[in-house]
Order: structure tokens, then sequence, then C-alpha cells
């Protein structure tokens, strides 16, 4: 019966037409916005196969650690890894939590940072207004966003 | 049950084709298993090892639930099988079918002194050591010492404290998705969830040939791994890549629980086995864990050989573990609402921004709150074609940069976040499998009707809990018994899907549909006889708020019949309908198409539906159906009430 199933899907997937493409490469492009993203070809039939074949993952396995390894370092905030990590991975959602003021990433830079809860309000709205003090250009580095927001933070 | 049965059975042939390719596996790594079992036997002299060993067969540990959960062991005709593949898992050279040889075995490993801290068996597998630990009482004094360096530090660092099933949707587009996924994630003392970590089970894919790819993944050629990564990348994947709303079960499971699910999950590490998308697939494989958790639990248990992840979850929730829920929206749930707040003056603005950048003389037109609102579904917007590759990176930064920043200029009163709605539950929709009697009159004859559906979901189905206008058909089948005749066999659908995802002014999916399967067909003769189809059909679909969700597909289909003249026709033609969601508990569908067919058999099909969908419960809802078909020269009108009883 499964195998039945199995033989009637694959063929609908071959008779459905054109060969598809299913590959989920990492996109490596460097340590700014629009770093992070991965992306799998978007055909319909190449949905069809992966959303059939749901929860396809890549090679990583225990990433326990994440790399950061290829980016440049913050200069200022010392001993705090996790914090890195943490931005080089989300800086395309931080930098819309910090131009709005508010929202789930910036919380966690926030907490990293060890900056406690009833100083977070000014805190966002200091981060908020000297936006283009933090985020410098289009191609601005994870480290340099840490270094000024971290600036900003103390100016 | 007897479904059950076949599938059983075709699983069993199935493990022994694997067999083949086990044994294989085996022989490469034979060296290894020699020289496991040759180490094993030289540390059998240590008098405290046969001791605890003793110890252990007295006690039948072997035979206790938690060494069969941690070994994920399942009953078999004749005794026990392991589940996992993968014969590094193991220490005995017959792990897999011999719990008692694997305790013993383990014991012995234990005194092991020629590995060496990381790689030795209690470093590999703690959740194992824990156990024999805490029922022997072993002295660890008197074993060899051994520092878990790698182990200590992952768990370090993941500093579990809860844990929560995590369940994303469905999406757009994609019916199948409706099936959905579940991962784990683990809490730790962080206050931010995005810094937890997400365990997932996964089939570890490197073809990138489609075909290769799906014929592998459904016949159990790929292995699957568990994998284990920050939560955030996860809600990158799920809720800002492939627009699934994500929904989070909180388990009320202690510390010291989730302790032991990250040790049988490190015990995991790099551990294979073969990934079915029937049964093996990543939600039943994700139960184990949360068995390690609290072994008394027997949640893999529950399930035939036919495992959906939404009934793992219902399977989750009935063991009384779920605590708390909560909704994290997707990008598209969270555009389609901000897109809901303003005009669609406001809307047009938006996507123009995410095309050339905001223009500020425009937006000085709008009130602050709209102006706001509108950046945001910008940057939303921006983040989404680059997503779809779109938008090149370059573009990209100076979009996004240009909007972010003209978003951090509006001003205005205090800002309050965003109150998504939340839709109804997934697991609050109704079961997968149908079971359908009918009754009804059809060209004034009386007839009674008999439809089976073992998944998953469909038009005629309530929607609530589902994607709106996706249906997804497996072995749909239908009979029916007609005043003086004998019960025929009406329809079968092998496959029947259908996505009807609306158009607006920011996505433009393309609506779809595939089936195939074999139907009765009237002929010239005024019979019906059975041909097999195979029809594909593409258009759009919008949302309108009086009509509902309005739509047009071109369809094309293949007939194969005796009856046909040269045995097939070839069909083309068109469908509009309307599916109008009154409540929760009433909507409408109304359809309309026209086919014709050739080349050597030429004749029309004009076909008119009208159904009724009412729900009485997740178990139960009716159908008020009419129809009207013109096929050849034949006239066929139809009037039916159906009682669906879902399962």
């Amino acid at each position: 019966m499964k195998k039945l199933l199995s033989m009637t899907m694959f063929l609908i997937l071959l008779t459905a037409g054109t060969a598809f493409a299913v590959s989920k490469a990492q996109e490596n492009a460097g340590c700014g916005l629009g770093a992070s993203v991965i992306k799998e070809t978007d055909t319909l039939i190449g949905q069809l196969a992966m959303t059939f074949l749901n929860g396809i993952s890549g090679n990583q396995t225990f990433g326990i650690t994440s790399g950061t390894s290829e980016c440049k370092q913050p200069s200022r905030i010392v001993q705090n890894e996790r914090l890195n990590e943490f931005v080089v991975a989300n800086i395309d959602s931080l930098a819309r939590d910090i131009a709005v003021g508010y929202g789930e990433s910036l919380d966690t830079l926030a907490e990293l940072m060890g900056i406690s809860p009833d100083m977070r309000p000014l805190v966002y709205s200091k981060l908020k207004s000297n936006f283009s003090r933090i985020f410098t250009s289009e191609n601005v580095e994870t480290a340099d966003v840490i270094d000024n927001i971290v600036a900003v933070i103390n100016s | 049950m007897i479904t059950l049965l076949l599938l059983s059975t075709a699983k069993r042939l199935q493990s022994r084709i694997r067999k083949g390719y086990i044994a294989l596996i085996v022989y490469i790594t034979l060296s290894y298993l020699f020289i496991a079992s040759e180490k094993g036997l030289s540390s059998e002299s240590n008098p405290y090892s046969e001791e605890l060993i003793e110890n252990a067969i007295s006690k039948k540990l072997h035979q206790t639930r938690k060494w069969e959960v941690l070994l994920h062991y399942k009953d078999t005709l004749d005794g026990k099988e392991s589940l996992i593949d993968d014969p590094r898992f193991f220490l005995s050279k017959n792990g897999k079918v011999d719990p008692q040889g694997e305790l013993e075995e383990t014991i012995r490993s234990l005194f092991r002194d020629d590995i060496k801290d990381d790689d030795h068996p209690r470093c590999l597998f703690p959740a194992r050591y824990n156990f024999l630990k805490e029922e022997l009482s072993i002295d660890e004094s008197r074993l060899p010492t051994v520092n878990c360096t790698q182990f200590n530090y992952a768990l370090n660092k993941i500093n579990p404290r809860s844990a929560v099933l995590v369940f994303p949707a469905a999406y757009m587009n994609s019916p199948a998705s409706m099936f959905g996924h579940t991962l784990i994630r683990i809490d730790t003392t962080y206050e931010s969830k995005l810094l937890s970590y997400a365990a997932n089970y996964a089939a570890r894919v490197e073809d990138t040939s489609g075909f290769i790819y799906a014929f592998k993944g459904l016949f159990g050629y790929y292995k699957g791994f568990f994998s284990v990564l920050p939560y955030y990348e996860k809600v990158k994947e799920y809720s800002d890549m492939e627009h699934r709303d994500m929904w989070e079960f909180k388990l009320n499971l202690s510390e010291d629980e989730v302790r032991m699910m990250v040790m049988h999950l490190w015990e995991l590490r790099d551990i294979y086995s073969y990934y079915y998308f029937f049964d093996e697939n990543c939600s039943y494989n994700l139960l184990f864990l949360i068995e390690a958790a609290r072994p008394s639990l027997d949640l893999t248990g529950k399930f035939g050989r036919w495992v959906i992840p939404i009934d793992t979850l219902r399977a989750v929730i009935d063991s009384g573990l779920v605590e708390s829920v909560h909704y994290r929206p997707s990008q598209g749930s969270r555009i389609k609402y901000i897109a809901s707040l303003i005009s669609r003056e406001a809307q047009i603005e938006a996507v123009e921004i995410s095309k050339r950048g905001a223009d500020r003389e425009v937006l000085a037109k709008f009130s602050d709150e709209e102006e706001r609102r509108i950046l945001d579904l910008a940057i939303e917007i921006i983040h989404y074609r680059y997503n779809r590759r779109e938008i090149k990176r370059e573009e990209y930064q100076r979009l996004y940069l240009d909007a972010l920043k003209a978003r951090s200029e509006a001003g205005g009163d205090p800002e309050k976040p965003y109150e998504f709605p939340i839709p109804e539950k997934p697991y609050k929709g109704h079961l997968p499998g149908r079971l359908s009697i009918g009754s009804g009159l059809s060209n004034e004859r009386f007839f009674q009707e008999f439809q089976i559906r073992p998944a998953y979901h469909e038009l005629t189905d309530p929607q609530d809990g589902f994607i709106e206008g996706s249906q997804i058909v497996f072995m749909g089948i239908t009979a029916r018994h007609q005043a003086n005749d004998n019960l025929e066999l009406r329809e079968i659908r092998a496959i029947d899907i259908l996505s009807l995802s609306p158009r607006d002014i920011i996505f433009r999916p393309i609506s779809w549909k595939v089936k195939t399967g074999m139907k009765q067909k009237i002929f010239p003769d005024n019979a019906e006889h059975h041909v097999y189809y195979a029809n594909l059909g593409a258009g759009f679909a919008y949302k309108n708020n009086i009509f509902g969700l309005i739509y047009s597909l071109f369809e094309t289909e293949l007939q194969l019949g005796r009856r046909l003249k040269d045995d097939y026709a070839l069909g083309g033609g068109v469908g509009f309908g309307t599916i109008k969601k009154f409540s929760k508990n009433f909507a409408i569908n109304i359809s309309a198409r026209s086919m014709f067919y050739g080349p050597s058999d030429t004749h029309e099909l004009y076909e008119i539906f009208l159904d009724n969908i009412v729900r009485l419960s997740q178990r139960t809802s009716l159908n008020i159906s009419f129809m009207g078909k013109h096929e050849f020269s034949h006239t066929l009108r139809e009037a039916r009430l159906g009682l669906n009883i879902y399962f």
C-alpha cells in the first residue's frame, strides 16, 4: 500500500512535467545585510517535491557553535561570542527592529548586552534615532554595527 | 485495519530490501566492529564489570521501558528490533536486535581503557550511562577516568531548562505542506527564545537532481539525522523564507527530563536511520526525544505505519504534555495583516517603495500612523523579494537600508506593536481520514453512496485549521449503489491536489491542480464505463469580500479507456468557481467547467456543481450538493446529502 502510494506520487511528479532542481545551498555572502539568507530553488514542482519530502536538511548536524570566523570581529565588545554570533546571523531583522524601535531581535540584543528591562525603552529610542550612525552604509559589516551600537549607547 | 496490515507487510518487505544495503555497511564497518568486540572480550575479566552485568540481568534492565526507549527498540514478530539503522549506535554486534546483549556490552564498554575521553562510550552515550549508573548504583571511582570535554561543552552551551514542541503550519500554494512538520525547541536560561536551540530530524540530501531526490526520498534511500541549530535559524527558515506560521507548544517536562532529552540527543549525533516519508519521518522520530525525557510516555507506540505530523502533535497534546501555546506569525501572515490595515492607495505606495525607494514627499501625504505602516509593509516586501531572489543583494541592501532609514525617521505618537490575529489552531481542524455515507437522486433514481479517504483535506471539508483553497487527497474511493443495480466502483482518486492561492498587489502566485485516478464516464450508449484519467490545470485566484475566493483554471486531461475511440481522448477546457466561507460552520462552493475532447473521440463535457458544507464537530460534517452534467448527448441531474465522519 505504502509502496503503491509512493509509486503513484512519484509518477505524478514525473508526469507533472519539466525537470526541477531542489537545492538548499547556503549562500556564503559575507558579513553584512542580506548575508544570512538560505534559499531553495522555487519552482512549482520543486515546491511540491520539497513538501512531500518534508524535513529535508543540508549537512549541518550539531551547530552548537555557529561560525563567525569569516567575519571581522568587533573591537569594543570583548568575550561575547554569543552576541557576535547572534548579530551575524540576524543582522537583517535586527536592523529592522532598530529602525522600528522594538522587536524580538532587539530584545535579544539587549539581553545579550546585559541591558536591564527598565533601561530598554530608553536605549531602543536612542538606537532608533541614531539609526544612520549604526548602519552607516549599505555594505556595513556586522562587527562595525556592534561597535556603533555600543558607541551610541555610551554616548 | 487491513490497511495497517498491508502497510506493515510492505514495510517488512522494504526492510528486507534494506537488509542488503545494511549488510554492505556492516561489511564496511566490519573492522570497527571486530575491534570493538575484541576489546570488549578483553575487559570481560574485570570482576566489577561482571558483577554489574549480573546485577543488571537479575533486574531485567534490558526489558525495561527506559532501555527500550533509549535504544529505540520496537516489537517485531519474533522479538525486538531497533529503528536505528546506523551500526555505530550499538556497542554489540547484534545490538539492533538484541537488547540484552547490547546492555551487557554497554556495561563492559564502560571499563574500556583503550579509548580516551571524547571517544569513550561513556562520552558518546551519556543517557545510557546515566540510566545504568542510577539503576545499578555504579561506583564511578571503580571505572576508568574519562573527560567528556565535547559533551560537557555542548551541555553547558545548550544549558537545557525546558522544552517546546514546534509545529510550522502549512504555507500558501503548497497543499502538501498541510501535513506540517515538527521540531523541538530546547529553552535555556535566556529570556529570548531566539537563543534557544532547535532539535530537528530530517533527511540529509546531497542530490540536486529533482527526480532522484523525489524517488530516493519516497522510497527510503536517504538517511535521516538529528540536527541541533540555534532556534533563530529555524525561525528564519520557516517563518521568513517559507512563510509558515509557527505554533509553539510548551511541554511540561522538568529540568531533569529535558536534560535527559539533550543527553539522548547527543547519543544520536551523526547517527542515521533510513528516512521514510510515510512513517519513519521527521515527526515520528522526534517523539523518541520526548520519550527519552519521560519514558513512562508511549508516544511512538500510538502509531501504526502511517504518521502525519499533525497526528503526532495531537498525540502529544492528548498525553497532557502541553502547558501553553504560542503563535508566531510568518512573514506572509505579517504582510497580509499589515496590508489589511491600510488603504489600497497606501498598499500601492508600499510596493512602490519596495521597488524604487522611499519618496518622502509622497509619504508626507499620509497620516503618521499610515506612513509607519506603509514603511513596515515595504520593509517586509523588500525582504521577501530578496528571499525569492527577485532582486540582487546590492539592490536589496540599498532598498532595505533606504526604507529602514525612512522608518527610523517617521514620527508620530508612541506606537504599539502589531497584534497579529491568531488563526484557528491547526490541531483543531478535522481529522485527516474521512468516511462518507451519502444518498440522493440521480435523474430521479435513488442512490446510496460510500466514500473513504485515508488523507487529508479537500474543499468539501470544513476549512478551519487548513489553508483556504487547498486540497490534497490520497486514495479517495467512492462506491455507489443505485436502485436495481449492484454496488459499483464509481471513482478512485489516487491523487487529487488543488491549490487556489489568491493574487493581490504583493503576492502573484499561480493556482494549480494535479489529479489522477479512475472514474465512471457516461458514454453514448447511456451506460457508464471506467476510464483512467490524469488532469492538470493552472490559473489564477482572487479573494473578494463578497464573493469569497474566486478562481479560474485552464485544464488539460488525458483519458484512457477501451470504450473510447482509439482507447484514449485528450481534453482541454476551462473552469470557474468560488468558495465562500460564511462562518466557521458554513461554506458554499460553486464551480462550473467545460471540456472538449478529441482528437478521434470528439465529445464535450459541461458540468456545474454547488456544494453546501456544514460543520457539525471536529469529527463530523454534512455536504448538501447539486450537480448538473452534460456529456456526449447525455444529461445528468443529481442531488445528494452526505454525512462525513472523520477519523
